[in-house]
């Protein structure tokens, strides 16, 4: 897990650009119905920013949830969703 | 600041795009072909041909692409695709044409669709999805099943003696003089799906320059004919697929030495 606000590209490099020093923050949002919760985003997830959660969807399914405020809005959650269900917010801080 | 402040004013950087449907997918859960389903769309989207885009669906798992993929589609007979493509490819030769088939539909039944297709250079991208197994019927071997891989119709594993090899479809393409571009990759991680994505672009840019058949092959995971959840399929992907089909570039013509 790396610390909150740094861009997961540079996980153990030295930041040398301007580029590079910039913080994000980011949010996702899952559409609970649709997602069946197979863990691959958790799995994917440089935060540890996503957990499967208690409840159930409609399906029966424990949808994927965001927990902490760990998120850099990296979207590599929504690029290996295979049902397409995440939405990646960011700002620039 | 908090989730909702993000939400509210920060960036959408990632989004479904519209092209897939609001359609729940019929696949398992964590099953490959959504993301691949996923990373066409986005790649039909990003060059904006939505309009010029004829996809055409196999037998298999995928036969309901049609239902995900807002694009005009054909349904092809079992392993037939790559014929219905040549014919739909010369009688709009401006079109994108693709076909998106598995192991089970493009490596067996399709064997020799596809390498006649190639053989004749047809200006086509074929998506090939490769998961060792057939699917949909309940998990049986397939061609490209590997050695010692337990399936329904194989319970003591892949016997060379009894089953044969695995068929290894894309360096035995490459071979063919009417190939433009092949490339092997996988979608289990980000990046691996950010440049499976890129070489999906490709193919679809090669298709139109008249050079030859397009061709990529997705390693991909079939988690519950494998009978693991789905990061264990990922895991077990990379562990004992990436030695038989080892992800990468294995022909362009356009590369410059």
């Amino acid at each position: 897990m790396i610390p909150s606000g740094i861009c997961p590209a540079n996980k153990g490099k030295t930041q040398t650009t301007k580029q590079h020093n910039m913080a994000f923050k980011g949010a996702i949002e899952i559409d609970t119905q649709k997602c069946k919760g197979c863990s691959v985003c958790i799995d994917n997830c440089p935060t540890g920013s996503i957990q499967l959660s208690k409840m159930v969807n409609s399906k029966g399914y424990h949808y994927a949830e965001m927990i902490g405020e760990a998120c850099v809005g990296c979207s590599n959650c929504g690029i290996v969703c295979p049902d397409s269900v995440i939405t990646v917010y960011r700002v620039k801080i | 600041m908090t989730i909702e402040d993000i939400k509210k004013h920060g960036d959408i950087v990632y989004r479904k795009t519209p092209l897939l449907t609001d359609t729940v997918m019929h696949y398992c859960p964590g099953c490959s072909h959504g993301t691949v389903h996923k990373l066409i769309a986005e790649v039909i989207e990003e060059m904006g041909i939505q309009q010029d885009t004829i996809a055409i669906s196999p037998v298999g798992c995928s036969v309901f692409a049609y239902n995900y993929l807002n694009v005009d589609w054909e349904q092809a007979a079992h392993g037939r695709a790559p014929a219905l493509a040549t014919a739909t490819k010369r009688l709009n030769p401006e079109k994108y044409v693709f076909t998106y088939q598995g192991d089970g539909d493009l490596a067996s039944i399709g064997t020799a669709e596809i390498i006649h297709a190639c053989s004749r250079g047809e200006n086509i991208v074929v998506i090939f999805i490769n998961n060792g197994i057939y699917g949909m019927t309940g998990g049986q071997m397939a061609p490209t099943t590997l050695l010692g891989m337990k399936t329904a119709t194989t319970p003591y594993g892949r016997d060379a003696k009894l089953n044969g090899f695995p068929l290894v479809i894309a360096p035995m393409i490459a071979q063919l003089d009417g190939t433009a571009y092949i490339t092997r990759q996988a979608v289990h991680t980000a990046p691996a799906a950010r440049k499976a994505k890129a070489a999906i672009r490709k193919a679809f840019e090669y298709s139109q320059k008249g050079i030859g058949l397009s061709f990529v092959e997705i390693v991909a995971t079939c988690n519950s004919g494998w009978k693991m959840s789905p990061v264990a399929a990922n895991k077990w992907m990379v562990e004992n697929m990436f030695p038989k089909y080892p992800l990468g570039d294995i022909k362009d013509v356009l590369k410059k030495e």
